[in-house]
């Protein structure tokens, strides 16, 4: 594997990382801001039983999630170049150096 | 409402189903476990003892991953969280949602594609290789054994309470039984013998949950019977906050912050990376992980929930999750399902055991003191290790901890403050320094312990220490690296190409 290829591969995952943070980001946005919000009505809001607030805050977000995570997971298995790797590193600072 | 008879009393009776169920799940696991270490004769041993030859597929991948995380905190801990804090606690789990996101999308391609490229076995490995510096790799390797040999122990807590109350068994029997099982097919077999138990526990542990909430939802008529019984009991089991303030915008903003993030700092999620050697292999567990994770762990918090109403005589919260199944499941179907949390202890401890034996075998002994190793010796080595460290865990879980879940996050976190900045700052920054890993690992472990021993699980303005302890991990690393010269720059070019020099 060429040098430029491992520049590629790491800013390749490197985007890959950002997208997973945003996306975390946004759930956490959803699921606390959503929750507290309605989870200040009193008496609580039942819907079949199960708190307003935890259909809307948690339980929606758990599938929009599900989604983003499945959008994401296609993303990754579409890209291509970046599979199984040469060894790139000389002996010293490689693990097989002194194995 | 239905029985309200403590659960462990009805198990007596329901024994004989529930014990066979138990021997046949034993059995095949020791099956699987032959079956794997068949497979490995003729390899070299360490590398497949300890990352299966790097070429774990992306189905045992994903099921492996998520069962090494599915603790007896899950199945024990959180449900019994559950069962006293209500609905609250769906917050408290919420961060789950996005953990197949971080603890894949950002770290596992790239120690999938350092692994394979560098040959590194453990994260101590590649960190040390990572820094040139093999104080790293020791002081990363020591740190590990202290606090999985924490985590190990609430695992063998957590399976000798699901003993007491699915078989009748003394706690310490119980101990006894979950101990020897697992160390035997571990040092057995090794990480493959893990990989492919954990694959068949993970879908018991599924199916089990699954079908423990269909049951439950059955017996107790839908969730509106059980809101009417919780507000009786006290309005806050059904608000996000929880009874005695369980869960205040602080903690709930602490825990979505946690659980993605810890997977992140744990030795024993990240070495499966290593185990893949393909990239194309984690885009695929990520998908199959995501489908998984939402399945799971919203049903364990509600059958906990489910649990206060259909099993609300229980002598200690823990027992919440098997008496729950106990009270709602036919009797012919409750060995199976009992077997769930069982599997999910078990899945753990293995990975756990096989983790600190590399952290002995590979990281200090052959690394850091430099000893040659045969494959005979090798063996010889990592099985004794594997033995040793189950057998210290076992005398420490005589004496049990009253909450699970407690040690469990301790644990976590702690080796989340630890690991996580280092090992982010070695991956992604071709700046980081050997200094700079070296003063984001001391500030976030000693942050952690210093906070933990101050104020306990609530610092400062209400967050949980990890928090904390990260932000200064961070920040430390990135100063002391900029502070600092680079690392050569073929080593740079090596591990980043051309653009990291």
């Amino acid at each position: 594997m060429t040098s430029a290829e491992r520049w590629r591969n790491y800013r390749q995952t490197r985007r890959d990382a950002r997208v997973a943070v945003a996306g975390w980001l946004a759930a956490m946005a959803w699921v606390l801001g959503v929750s507290w919000w309605l989870g200040m009505e009193r008496p609580t809001v039942l819907w079949w039983g199960v708190p307003k607030w935890a259909v809307l805050g948690v339980g929606l977000p758990w599938i929009l999630t599900f989604a983003f995570n499945s959008w994401f997971s296609w993303a990754l298995i579409a890209q291509t170049g970046d599979a199984t790797p040469q060894p790139v590193l000389a002996k010293r600072g490689d693990s097989r150096s002194d194995a | 409402m239905p029985d309200t008879i403590p659960a462990d009393a009805l198990l007596i009776e329901r024994s004989v189903s529930v014990v066979l169920s138990f021997i046949l799940y034993i059995v095949i696991t020791f099956v699987l476990a032959w079956l794997a270490q068949r497979k490995a004769r003729g390899q070299r041993f360490l590398e497949e003892f300890f990352v299966a030859g790097r070429g774990i597929g992306a189905w045992v991948l994903a099921l492996t991953w998520v069962a090494t995380m599915a603790s007896g905190g899950t199945f024990i801990g959180a449900p019994a969280l559950a069962w006293q804090n209500g609905w609250s606690t769906h917050i408290w789990i919420a961060g789950f949602m996005v953990i197949t996101l971080t603890g894949m999308g950002i770290l596992g391609k790239r120690i999938a594609f350092l692994g394979e490229a560098t040959g590194a076995m453990t994260m101590p490995d590649l960190i040390r290789d990572r820094f040139e510096s093999r104080g790293l790799g020791a002081i990363l390797a020591v740190i590990t054994l202290l606090l999985y040999v924490a985590y190990l122990v609430a695992q063998y807590i957590a399976g000798a309470r699901v003993m007491e109350v699915a078989l009748g068994m003394p706690y310490w029997a119980g101990l006894l039984l979950v101990s020897a099982t697992v160390t035997i097919y571990t040092a057995w077999g090794g990480f493959r013998a893990v990989a492919w138990t954990d694959a068949f526990q993970a879908i018991v542990m599924l199916l089990g949950i699954l079908l423990a909430l269909g049951f439950a939802l059955h017996k107790a008529g839908g969730f509106g019977p059980v809101a009417e019984y919780l507000a009786q009991q006290s309005p806050d089991l059904l608000a996000p906050t929880g009874p005695n303030n369980f869960l205040p915008f602080s903690q709930g903003f602490s825990f979505f912050v946690i659980w993605p993030l810890a997977v992140l700092g744990q030795p024993a999620l990240m070495s499966r990376f290593l185990a893949s050697g393909d990239q194309r292999v984690i885009s695929r567990a990520t998908l199959i992980n995501s489908a998984y994770v939402l399945l799971l762990y919203p049903s364990i918090m509600t059958l906990g929930i489910l649990g206060r109403y259909l099993a609300p005589g229980i002598a200690t919260p823990d027992q919440a999750m098997p008496a729950t199944i106990i009270a709602a499941v036919p009797t012919w179907l409750a060995g199976l399902v009992l077997a769930a949390p069982f599997a999910a202890i078990m899945s753990t401890i293995s990975s756990f055991l096989l983790v600190t034996g590399s952290a002995i075998v590979r990281d200090l002994y052959h690394r850091n003191l430099g000893h040659a190793l045969t494959d005979r010796k090798a063996q010889m080595l990592s099985q004794g290790t594997t033995f040793l460290i189950g057998a210290v865990a076992l005398l420490i879980a005589f004496r049990p901890p009253e909450y699970l879940q407690y040690i469990v996050i301790f644990s976590s976190t702690g080796l989340a403050s630890t690991f996580i900045a280092p090992t982010i700052l070695a991956v992604f920054w071709p700046r980081a320094t050997r200094a700079g890993a070296y003063a984001a690992l001391f500030g976030g472990f000693g942050c952690f312990l210093l906070q933990y021993a101050l104020s306990g699980t609530r610092s400062w303005l209400g967050l949980d220490p990890f928090i904390w302890s990260l932000s200064l991990s961070f920040l430390l690393g990135i100063l002391v690296s900029l502070a600092t010269a680079p690392q050569r720059k073929e080593l740079r070019v090596a591990w980043f190409g051309e653009g990291g020099s």
